[in-house]
């Protein structure tokens, strides 16, 4: 794999990238940094990488583990799913309190799921990841991975029908 | 879209089926429909991260400088090891200049000579006295 190719296939899955590091570091000033560290890990393999049958599930994987490796060396307790705290801008303050509370449950229920559904989840949803690069990034077969989905859909709409559907 | 397709995306939804489009269509369209899925679309609006904008070029060029910095680190250290063995070597292998050969010696000898004014022996007249294979005895007397 050459330079050129190497950019192509894997340098610029960068941006995909992007969200789920920077939800697992919590940070996304240190995210770009890791995307670094990352595709470097990457170019030193690039010759294996190029007889890989899923190179980007592989570049995926690379970028988990890799993240799942400094959560360690920071000795905090894993979390896979930790949420990236946003601060958004609300004109009015009861905006910002609905929406507080609105960040508060969901949070609470996803708290809640077992963690690979949890994590599957939220792969999806927030990282915007297709069932099979989800796969590859937990090296869990597809069909497992839309089990796991399916699963954690259901709970969290249950749960959510529980406290918004008096609102309807 | 009417209300029953949406119903059956959700289901679709729900059992890890739809593909990210259709699941971002919903979202779009699930107002006033299914109010748990509404929060939770809200929410995941909200807390998507985005990457900032030209992230792959902004990487690759400070990615690029890196593994050509590598590069040119290796190669900086190879060519100063390889000088610092030449050098090394020069010293160690070379043996010093040769001793001169006998001919040599002679000619430098003879250039030496030459030097000093060499018609004295010429000048001389050689009378020789006696003479056999082993030697010869002569005398010499200045002009």
């Amino acid at each position: 794999m050459n330079k050129a190719e190497f950019r192509r296939n894997v340098f610029s899955l960068s941006e995909r990238l992007y969200p789920m590091v920077a939800r697992m570091l919590g940070n996304s000033a240190n995210a770009e940094d890791a995307i670094q560290e990352i595709m470097m890990k990457l170019w030193i393999k690039r010759y294996k990488i190029s007889q890989h049958p899923n190179i980007t599930g592989f570049v995926f994987l690379t970028a988990r583990n890799y993240c799942i490796d400094v959560l360690r060396k920071r000795k905090k307790e894993i979390d896979y799913s930790h949420l990236h705290i946003k601060t958004i801008e609300f004109e009015y303050q009861h905006e910002y309190l609905e929406w507080e509370e609105l960040n508060n449950t969901i949070r609470k229920i996803l708290e809640e799921l077992p963690e690979r559904q949890r994590e599957v989840i939220i792969m999806r949803a927030l990282d915007g990841y297709e069932i099979k690069e989800i796969a590859a990034a937990t090296e869990l077969k597809i069909e497992h991975v839309r089990v796991l989905l399916s699963r954690a859909r259901k709970k969290l709409s249950t749960a959510l029908k529980k406290i918004y559907s008096y609102e309807k | 879209m009417k209300s029953e397709e949406i119903e059956k995306l959700i289901e679709k939804y729900k059992n890890g089926l739809s593909t990210i489009e259709e699941e971002l269509f919903l979202f779009d369209h699930i107002k006033n429909i299914d109010p748990s899925l509404q929060a939770w679309s809200t929410f995941v609006k909200n807390n998507k991260t985005e990457p900032p904008e030209n992230l792959n070029d902004k990487l690759w060029k400070s990615f690029q400088n890196k593994t050509t910095k590598k590069r040119r680190l290796y190669t900086s250290i190879i060519s100063v090891s390889a000088s610092i063995l030449l050098f090394v070597g020069f010293f160690t292998i070379n043996p010093g200049q040769e001793e001169l050969s006998y001919s040599e010696k002679e000619a430098l000898l003879n250039q030496a000579r030459n030097m000093f004014s060499n018609n004295v022996q010429q000048e001389m007249e050689q009378t020789i006295i006696y003479e056999n294979d082993m030697i010869v005895v002569y005398t010499t007397s200045n002009y």
